[in-house]
Order: C-alpha cells, then sequence, then structure tokens
C-alpha cells in the first residue's frame, strides 16, 4: 500500500506567553510509523469541511484572554487545506493532530 | 478622642466626619468620605423606606456591599479540557493545604489577587461586588498555558520540557483575574493597541499583586512576569517590564521581542496583532513611572493607572496615547496637579516610551 504523502505546517499563537511554536513535518522524511500515526490523526479530521468553517469565521479572536491560535495548513496528496482558528474553536477531532504536531515544534 | 464606631448602628454626625475631612491625615480623611458616602446611602434609603410605608409599599434593603473577604473555589480538571465536569478540590475556607502544589498555590494566588484589589483599592473582587473567584488546575494534558475564559480562571501543568505548571507564578494569577477586571472597567477590545493595553494591564496589576503579596518596593521588585515559568530556566520570565526584550532568550522558545518604545512598534497580524508583545510599550510606561516616584508601587503610579483603567470615558478601542492622557488626568483627579511630581513622572514616563502628552 503506497502512502499518501503529507506536510504539515502549524503556528500556535498567543498564550499568555505570547510565545509562538512552529512546526514542520513532511511524512516523506519521517520513520514509517510516525508517518503513518500522522496520517491516522489527520485521517480523522474532515478538513474540507472545517475549512470552509474556518474561512467563514475568519481567525477572529475568541472569548476570554490568554488563548491560543493556531495556523494549520495541511498538504494531503494534490489536496490542500488551510485552517485559522481560535482555540476555543479546534473540535475535538483535531485536537491529538495537533497535540502531536506540536511535540515535532519541541523537538519530540 | 471619639472611638471608632461601625457607622450602621451608631452612626457619627457629619459635623465630626466634616472635621476630620478638613484637618485629619490622608488616611483618616479617606475613611471619613467613604462613612459619609455610606451614612448618604442609608439616610436617603430611610427616608425612602419612609415614604413607601406611608404608601403602604414594601421597605427596600439597603445594600451596602461590606466586602472585605474573598469566595475561593479551586477545581480540579483530571486532565480533561472540560471545566463543567471539574470536581471541587478546595473550599473558602480549607486553611489546610491539600499537598496538590497546584490546587494550593491557585487557592493562594486568587487570595493575594483578591486582597491586593480590596485592601488597596477597595475593589471587592473582580466585579466589585464580590464575584467569587474559582480556579480550574490540571486542565488538559500537559497544557502549557493559563488562561481567563470569561467567568473563571483556567491552568494547565505545563508541557514540563518548556514549561512548568502555570500556577507556579502568583502574577500570572494576578494577569488573569484582571482581565475580568478590565472586561468590568473598561472592555478593552483584544486587539491590536487596545488588546496590548488589556494586556499591559494585567501584566501591572499582576506584577502589583506579586509585589503586594512581597511587601516589595518599586526598587526591591524584579518587575518580571512569570519568572520561573520557562522550564529549567529560573532566571528567565515571559515578560520584563524593566526591560522589555531580555526576559527570555531560549534554544525552542527563541527571544523575547517586546519592544520598549514606540519606534519599536511590531506590526504584525499574529497573536491578535501583537498584543502579548506590544505591551511591552505601556509596561515599561508603568515601571518608568513606579520607580521614578518610589515606595510602593500600588500606592502611587498603582493609584493613578486603577483610576484610568475606571475612566469612564476610557474607550474600548482606545490606543496607547489615549490611555496616557488617560492616566494624567487620573493623576488630577488623585489630586496631583500639573505642577506635582506625580504628574510629571507619568509624563515623562509615557515620553520615555515614545508617547508625549
Amino acid at each position: 500500500m503506497s502512502e499518501v504523502p503529507i506536510r504539515i505546517e502549524l503556528d500556535r499563537s498567543g498564550g499568555v506567553a505570547g510565545i509562538s511554536l512552529h512546526a514542520k513535518v513532511d511524512t516523506t522524511t519521517l520513520p514509517p510509523e510516525q508517518g503513518r500515526e500522522l496520517a491516522e490523526l489527520v485521517g480523522r479530521v474532515d478538513f474540507a469541511t472545517l475549512a470552509d468553517q474556518a474561512r467563514s469565521t475568519r481567525s477572529a479572536p475568541g472569548p476570554g484572554a490568554d488563548r491560543f491560535h493556531y495556523d494549520l495548513t495541511v498538504q494531503h496528496g494534490d489536496q490542500r487545506y488551510r485552517v485559522s482558528l481560535p482555540e476555543s474553536a479546534v473540535p475535538a477531532e483535531l485536537k491529538p493532530l495537533l497535540s502531536r504536531v506540536l511535540d515535532y515544534a519541541r523537538g519530540r | 478622642m471619639i472611638p471608632p464606631r461601625h457607622s450602621i448602628t451608631c452612626i457619627l454626625p457629619p459635623e465630626i466626619l466634616e472635621r476630620v475631612i478638613l484637618h485629619g491625615s490622608d488616611e483618616q480623611r479617606a475613611r471619613a468620605l467613604r462613612t459619609l458616602a455610606r451614612d448618604t446611602t442609608l439616610r436617603s434609603v430611610r427616608a425612602q423606606n419612609a415614604i413607601l410605608r406611608a404608601q403602604g409599599g414594601r421597605s427596600l434593603n439597603p445594600h451596602v456591599a461590606e466586602g472585605g473577604t474573598p469566595v475561593r473555589t479551586t477545581f480540579d480538571c483530571d486532565h480533561t479540557e472540560d471545566p463543567a465536569r471539574a470536581r471541587i478540590v478546595r473550599n473558602e475556607g480549607d486553611g489546610q493545604p491539600t499537598g496538590d502544589a497546584a490546587v494550593d498555590e491557585a487557592y493562594d494566588g486568587l487570595g493575594a489577587t483578591y486582597q491586593l484589589y480590596w485592601d488597596v483599592y477597595e475593589r471587592d473582587s473582580i466585579d466589585d461586588d464580590g464575584l467569587p473567584l474559582k480556579g480550574y488546575v490540571h486542565y488538559g494534558d500537559g497544557y502549557d498555558n493559563a488562561f481567563w475564559d470569561g467567568q473563571e480562571m483556567i491552568f494547565g501543568d505545563g508541557d514540563g520540557q518548556l514549561f512548568n505548571r502555570f500556577t507556579i507564578a502568583v502574577d500570572i494569577v494576578g494577569h488573569e483575574l484582571t482581565h475580568g477586571v478590565t472586561e468590568d472597567e473598561a472592555q478593552l477590545v483584544y486587539f491590536r493597541q487596545s488588546g496590548a493595553l488589556n494586556e499591559s494591564i494585567s501584566d501591572v496589576f499582576g506584577s502589583l499583586v506579586k509585589q503586594y503579596a512581597l511587601a516589595q518596593k518599586a526598587d526591591e521588585a524584579d518587575w518580571l512576569i512569570g519568572a520561573g515559568l520557562i522550564a529549567g530556566a529560573p532566571q528567565q520570565a515571559l515578560r520584563s517590564m524593566k526591560a522589555p526584550g531580555t526576559a527570555y532568550d531560549h534554544p525552542t522558545l527563541g527571544k523575547d521581542r517586546q519592544p520598549a518604545h514606540m519606534d519599536d512598534y511590531v506590526q504584525t497580524t499574529s497573536d491578535n496583532g501583537g498584543v502579548h508583545t506590544n505591551s511591552g510599550i505601556p509596561n515599561h510606561a508603568f515601571y518608568l513611572a513606579a520607580t521614578n516616584l518610589g515606595g510602593s508601587a500600588w500606592e502611587n503610579a498603582g493609584r493613578i493607572w486603577y483610576e484610568a483603567l475606571r475612566d469612564p470615558r476610557l474607550r474600548p478601542t482606545a490606543m496607547f496615547r489615549t490611555f496616557a492622557r488617560t492616566t494624567l488626568r487620573a493623576a488630577q483627579r488623585l489630586g496631583y496637579a500639573a505642577s506635582s511630581e506625580e504628574y510629571k513622572a507619568v509624563r515623562e514616563a509615557w515620553a520615555e516610551v515614545g508617547l508625549a502628552v
């Protein structure tokens, strides 16, 4: 089974620290099991719908203060999705992917 | 010398209060003015009740908020991101620490914040009406943040690699709760300059919470925000009000890029227009005013900034320059004429960060 190459770019900004984390991952440069893990996490999210929804709300600040903001780009084969979301609007099924990609930002 | 009595049960005649106002010390005058204000409320309520009784109506209950006691609850989210399901782990009056550092630090931090606002500014909690203070700890899994959600404070445990637990710094607790105060008073929009002002006010009063808790004078404070939060770097902090741009320098987190002057204002679309970055400018202005005036920062510059925050003419979209003018107006309202040291210190502070008003 040939794997579809996936490239992910994630920027997390805001938070009380106001310190951004950036991550860039490319499954073609990762060990196969990490690539599969990312593919599985990407597969849990309906990016087409999410990108549409996020576009309609733009990147308006969510409620409260000191929350994070996520700018995510996922290139899945020849499909490219861009999502810009305040933390409060992140759907549950997207959280594991964000968490895993942030680990790469932390150097894990 | 007339012994002090509670004004509700035994009201001093106004003539005596007026003598104190004319001839007393600052503290005595402040107390007398407050008593007079309270008495006036009670007298007018009594007069109103008398009229209502004569008409056969119900009485009014005089609402004279006493205040002075926080109502704190700490909740444990058990590593979920669902505060609605969190368990209560410490209630107001539970004097015994639980042994869970996050719980106890949150509880103490909520108390320290309450105390600054009540003792110094006579503000009864965030809404000045005794709003219960709720802190939610162990939010999420390795969640490296703390935030105000509009009603309560949420704390993560940090990822342990880049960040420690967020309850570790009392100024962060003060910072978050102050977002509630700003929402109650000025509603500064969390975007661009007004957002950076909002952030700065949280840093200012967060720092004052810490300084008050440690009984530090302005020149004894470190003026750092979130010192000890960065894992493995106890000397580093999230921000420095004394020297913006020097708080942290870290292989993964990068370097603190806060400006200290309008010339270096950061234009960005990130972080709601850089609200956590450009806050360095008004932060530094506060630091300059406070250290110029000396003494306890919460007394002089803090009082002026608090008064400015409460100015009804301060709009939600206020820019830095507008706020600077508001602080000068606040200084005058507090009795510091344009020729006073206090007024000049505030004006010079703003000028030094590139905002001549």
